[in-house]
């Protein structure tokens, strides 16, 4: 499968003592929904821009489409949408103008489509941008970027500001058009909405990739979430057991993670007196908290 | 030719506030002169007692005949100076700063364009723009004048001369605000930076005025290198300040593209 896009040690230091991103390295493929996730300031929107070429790296590269993205930034950037984590737009236009306005830089617009994404994200076209909402905007936002039909969404944390009924018309929206063939880079710090989405993620820490994994992989053979209650609500000694991680006790309640053979841990319970048992899989976030805890 | 539009209509109402100002400052500036036409050769004797710093901080030199109408208009010139190289750098300064400022770099450059497309639009608009208001100058002064000018002979000509020396005076001024739009950081800063030019090129101007053997200083400011009088009344356009204008400005754009193409942009 060819690569949409390549970070080559990719650094960006603001300046000397403010660091942006630290030799960032990752593929996006061709056809894939790939998440960059990490938190707030962990140098996801440095990432982003700096592929965008609106900043200029300090060391490395990165190509879209196998060319340099800072040399053909204006031929790539025909291909792809991007949607900015905070959406700024000329507040005296309407919102059709900005619109016409947007896809003018794209050669003809495609009132058909238009409309239909309108009618899918339930915008306003008639309205002044100035007086739309956070949310509203955003739509504005995810409407401009995909109206041109990009080869390679670039989505900067997509969700903030929609409702939750929103979000999902969102990501079925990317999910179509990921179908028809787009390669999707979405950023985020919220797990739920790219365990929903993502088929891979890098993790982000302090401008450091400290880890890129199938998103299916990584719950699957990393964790079990693991919930007992005890029936004669004595505490049982369960940390001992070698692959137990956030073990938490409370009353006769006792959760943890677990890493290992399910053999061993079933045999080991199977020897108290148990009033409940729950075995699940753990959300994005624990293992997350995980992954960041572990160092 | 988008962004070119673009940028003509987000500026077109404080284009309109601007012509606005200079057709009142025309209008306010020729009733007074009909109060001096009517008081008549005790106006000269009054301007020629003030001290000398207040006529040079005005404009006016202590041997003009403020009652002859060319005379009088001819002392306007420092005021469309000051208004127009405001309006120039400033509409420098925004047309370049202002995708930072409004935070909309995140959709203007991540289109389809190389930076320095958007710039040569931006570029061209501001020129348009400043042209435009060249213009309602040159216009309302020539049909503002002439209800006043018993002389016989026409003023149009010589008020299309003085405009045209504002013009390149405007375009040198356009020329440090989009330099300074580009070099600055902030749009605050670079605004500053254009006051500051504005400010100390005007200071020098009137420190010239007052010490006559300060002459060889005036290619430090614009604001004397061109005798309203004379080239309204001689048609004497000092060639090479228009050289050296076009060459500033012609500098401070190169220098524009060459800034803001390597620049981060913040969001």
């Amino acid at each position: 499968m060819k690569n949409v896009i390549e970070f080559k040690h990719l650094t960006k230091y603001y300046n000397k003592k403010s660091r942006g991103i630290i030799d960032v390295s990752f593929d996006v493929r061709e056809g894939e929904i790939f998440g960059f996730i990490g938190p707030n300031g962990a140098g996801k929107s440095t990432t982003i821009r700096t592929l965008l070429s609106l900043i200029y790296p300090t060391s490395g590269s990165a190509t879209i489409f196998g060319k340099d993205c800072i040399l053909y930034g204006h031929e790539i950037r025909r291909e792809i949408g991007y949607l900015p984590s905070e959406v700024f737009y000329y507040d005296n236009m309407k919102v059709l103008d900005l619109l016409k306005y947007s896809a003018s830089f794209y050669g003809k617009l495609d009132m058909k489509r238009l409309k239909e994404l309108a009618d899918i994200m339930e915008l306003d076209l008639t309205r002044k941008i100035d007086d739309l909402s956070y949310g509203n905007k955003k739509k504005v936002g995810i409407v401009q970027g995909l109206l041109h039909n990009p080869k390679l969404i670039i989505l900067d944390e997509p969700t903030s500001g929609l409702d939750p009924l929103m979000q999902q018309k969102f990501f079925d929206l990317i999910k179509a058009e990921n179908a028809k063939g787009a390669t999707v880079l979405m950023s985020s710090h919220i797990l739920t909405e790219v365990q929903k989405l993502c088929s891979r993620v890098a993790i982000i820490k302090e401008g450091q990739i400290i880890k890129i994994e199938d998103i299916q992989t990584m719950r699957e053979t990393a964790y079990k979430k693991i919930r007992l209650t005890f029936a004669d609500g004595q505490p049982f000694k369960l940390a001992e057991l070698p692959g137990i991680s956030s073990y938490e006790q409370n009353g006769s309640d006792s959760t943890f993670l677990y890493k290992g053979s399910v053999n061993a841990l079933v045999q080991t319970i199977s020897g108290i007196d148990l009033a409940n048992v729950t075995i699940e899989e753990p959300d994005l976030e624990e293992i997350f908290l995980h992954y960041y805890k572990a160092d | 030719m988008n962004i070119y539009l673009r940028e003509i209509k987000a500026n077109f109402k404080s284009l309109l506030v601007w012509s606005a100002t200079m057709v009142f400052l025309v209008l306010a500036g020729m009733m007074k002169y009909s109060a001096f036409q009517k008081t008549g050769e005790a106006v000269n004797a009054m301007f020629n007692q003030m001290p000398a710093g207040i006529l040079a901080v005005m404009g006016i030199s202590a041997d003009q005949d403020l009652t002859s109408v060319g005379v009088f208009y001819s002392i306007f010139f420092l005021y469309f100076l000051l208004l127009m190289t405001v309006h120039s750098s400033m509409l420098g300064v925004t047309v370049i700063a202002k995708e930072e400022r409004d935070k909309t770099a995140d959709f203007l450059l991540v289109k389809p364009i190389r930076r320095s497309c958007a710039i040569t639009a931006k570029i061209l608009a501001a020129i348009t723009l400043v042209i435009a208001y060249n213009l309602v100058t040159f216009i309302s002064s020539a049909m503002i004048v002439k209800p006043f000018n018993d002389t016989g002979t026409s003023l149009t000509g010589p008020i299309f001369y003085l405009t045209s020396c504002l013009l390149v005076i405007q375009i040198l001024f356009l020329g440090l605000g989009l330099l300074f739009g580009a070099l600055a950081r902030t749009s605050e800063k670079a605004s500053g930076m254009a006051t500051a030019v504005i400010l100390g090129t005007f200071i020098l101007k009137i420190l010239i005025d007052l010490k006559a053997d300060l002459d060889y200083l005036d290619f430090l400011t614009p604001f004397r290198y061109f005798k309203a009088i004379d080239v309204m009344y001689k048609q004497e356009i000092s060639i090479p300040y228009v050289i050296l204008s076009v060459v500033l400005a012609g500098t401070a754009m190169a220098g524009t593209y060459w800034l803001y193409q390597k620049r981060d942009l913040h969001s």
